[in-house]
């Protein structure tokens, strides 16, 4: 059978081939113009910015915090209800919430508003009593790895696993996740969740490309988001964190391609082994480059070297899944007013019909969508740059391998794009 | 699915009928005839420009519910009898359109 994308109504047009070439070219010259001409010396060591008090107060005020907690954990109850009562249909609402509020929805959420997920997590909410709600530390190196490994099991949720966008297969992977929260925060303490929640790891960890961060003493600084990022003392595992987010998005386009398609049609029920494979295939091909990569550097660790692969994750997702979030959150939206499919109308959305204006310009799409990957390339290597300097400064050489296997990615990514 | 093995065989033709040019847009309307055999050819893909009339003619062996995905447009299909959908083809992008009965993606649409 054909592996369905549930909830994907649509797929995005092919890029057109001379936009590939446009974009391969522009990240093939500015990647090797920032290795022999960008700034000599680490520039974004510290985590320093403007300092806002008044906002600060505003944000860690108790009402408006705790307003803001329970409004998403409002959400996060419908969500629950439509998952235990609702139909088992596509407009169920539980579905776009799962795979396109939260999966997607995260990712210009943590850019725009920086740790806003950390603050509203449901789990701090139930936890909240083991201080769960207690502010992030300032900096922490504890493995994600717990959280990588989740990712995965998502990602094959969302892109491989049957019926993935039934009732029944939700029902299950949602107990897995409730089981993998519950457990594992009884059995060690309130820090699991940064550790272990898919979801919080992966939007702590776009955050930091928000002009958004705390200083020592918890005060909300306006920063250069480069700054943000490439000062960061990344956590233990961020390197197979990032891989499992690249090598999924990389499977989602690599499926999404006609050659794909077509080879595992004829496969039956073969197909979703192959897929799966192709899956594990995909992130470690990632891993296994990006070690390469960072062989050189004799002082760096992987993990350190990468916040420079946030960019390009970010980059990706939005390029791949805006047009997701854009119709199919839309869509979302009106489904809330019916969460268990019994007619309801609780907001009076349910006759709406979803704004398209967006899909009568495909060519701004396409390049919005090359934009993101070529900008969030760029971004990557910048980063890359100035964490590389703190170890080995002025020789291009040793930075090569990394700036190689950096561009390998973008422009992966962006054939696998046009082959659609 | 155990029909007798009836040959894959998915007619589709698509006609450009240059009847006019009314409308916003300057897209020719398209027709697109679709007969289904049991069990489905293999999906096969159609482009239509962008602002286009598009209409669907599909023929199904039994009685069928078609869906047109991204333009949500859910139709039932009489066994043996040409059913027209007809819609405005304005969003780009590739949408399925399949059988909800069987699950079966007949064809994917690609407005560009």
């Amino acid at each position: 059978m054909i592996l369905l994308h549930g909830i994907a109504s649509r797929h995005d047009l092919p890029l057109p081939f001379w936009m590939v070439v446009m974009g391969g070219a522009v990240v093939l010259v500015a990647t090797f113009w920032v290795a022999l001409f960008a700034w000599r010396s680490p520039r974004f060591e510290e985590r320093c910015g403007r300092p806002l008090p008044r906002l600060t107060a505003f944000v860690d005020a108790r009402g408006v915090s705790r307003a803001l907690r329970i409004v998403v954990a409002a959400v996060w109850l419908v969500a629950l209800i439509a998952l235990l009562f609702g139909v088992d249909r596509i407009d169920n609402p539980v579905f776009g919430f799962v795979y396109v509020w939260l999966w997607v929805g995260l990712v210009p959420a943590s850019l725009l508003l920086g740790q806003v997920y950390r603050r509203t997590n449901p789990w701090r909410l139930l936890f909240s009593r083991s201080g769960a709600t207690a502010p992030a530390p300032y900096e922490s190196t504890v493995s994600v790895l717990p959280a990588a490994l989740a990712l995965l099991v998502f990602s094959y949720l969302e892109l491989i696993q049957p019926g993935g966008a039934t009732l029944p297969v939700l029902r299950v992977f949602a107990t897995g996740w409730v089981v993998w929260m519950v457990v594992g925060t009884l059995a060690t303490s309130q820090r699991w969740i940064a550790r272990a929640d898919p979801f919080e790891a992966y939007a702590s960890t776009v955050s930091r490309l928000s002009p958004w961060g705390r200083s020592r003493d918890g005060v909300i600084v306006l920063l250069n988001p480069l700054r943000n990022l490439a000062s960061w003392k990344a956590p233990r595992h961020l390197a197979i964190l990032c891989s499992v987010l690249l090598g999924g998005t990389l499977f989602d386009a690599l499926s999404n391609t006609t050659w794909w398609v077509r080879s595992t049609q004829g496969l039956g029920d073969s197909a979703f082994v192959v897929a799966t494979l192709a899956l594990a295939c995909c992130v470690a091909v990632v891993i296994l480059l990006f070690r390469l990569g960072t062989l050189p550097y004799r002082n760096q660790s992987m993990d350190a070297l990468a916040p420079g692969l946030v960019p390009l994750v970010v980059g990706y997702a939005l390029s791949h899944y805006s047009t997701m979030l854009y119709l199919e959150g839309q869509r979302t939206l009106f489904r809330f007013s019916d969460p268990v499919g019994r007619g309801w109308n609780l907001f009076g959305m349910v006759e709406a019909s979803p704004g398209t204006a967006l899909f009568g310009f495909p060519m701004v799409v396409a390049l919005a969508q090359v934009a993101l990957i070529v900008g969030g390339h760029l971004l990557g290597v910048l980063v890359t740059h100035d964490i590389a300097l703190r170890s080995s400064p002025g020789s291009v050489k040793v930075h090569l391998p990394l700036l190689l296997v950096m561009v390998a990615f973008t422009v992966g990514g962006l054939l696998l794009m046009f082959g659609g | 699915m155990m029909k007798p093995a009836a040959r894959l065989l998915l007619l589709l033709i698509a006609t450009i009928g240059l009847v006019g040019c009314g409308g916003a847009t300057s897209a020719p309307p398209q027709t697109i005839d679709l007969v289904v055999t049991d069990p489905p050819a293999p999906t096969l893909s159609v482009e239509v420009p962008l602002g286009a009339e598009v209409t669907l003619r599909i023929t199904t062996p039994t009685d069928d519910r078609a869906h047109v995905h991204g333009y949500e447009i859910e139709e039932d299909l009489p066994a043996g009898q040409a059913t027209d959908i007809v819609f405005t083809a304005d969003m780009s992008g590739t949408y399925e359109v399949e059988s909800h009965i069987t699950d079966a993606v007949w064809l994917n649409l690609v407005v560009k």
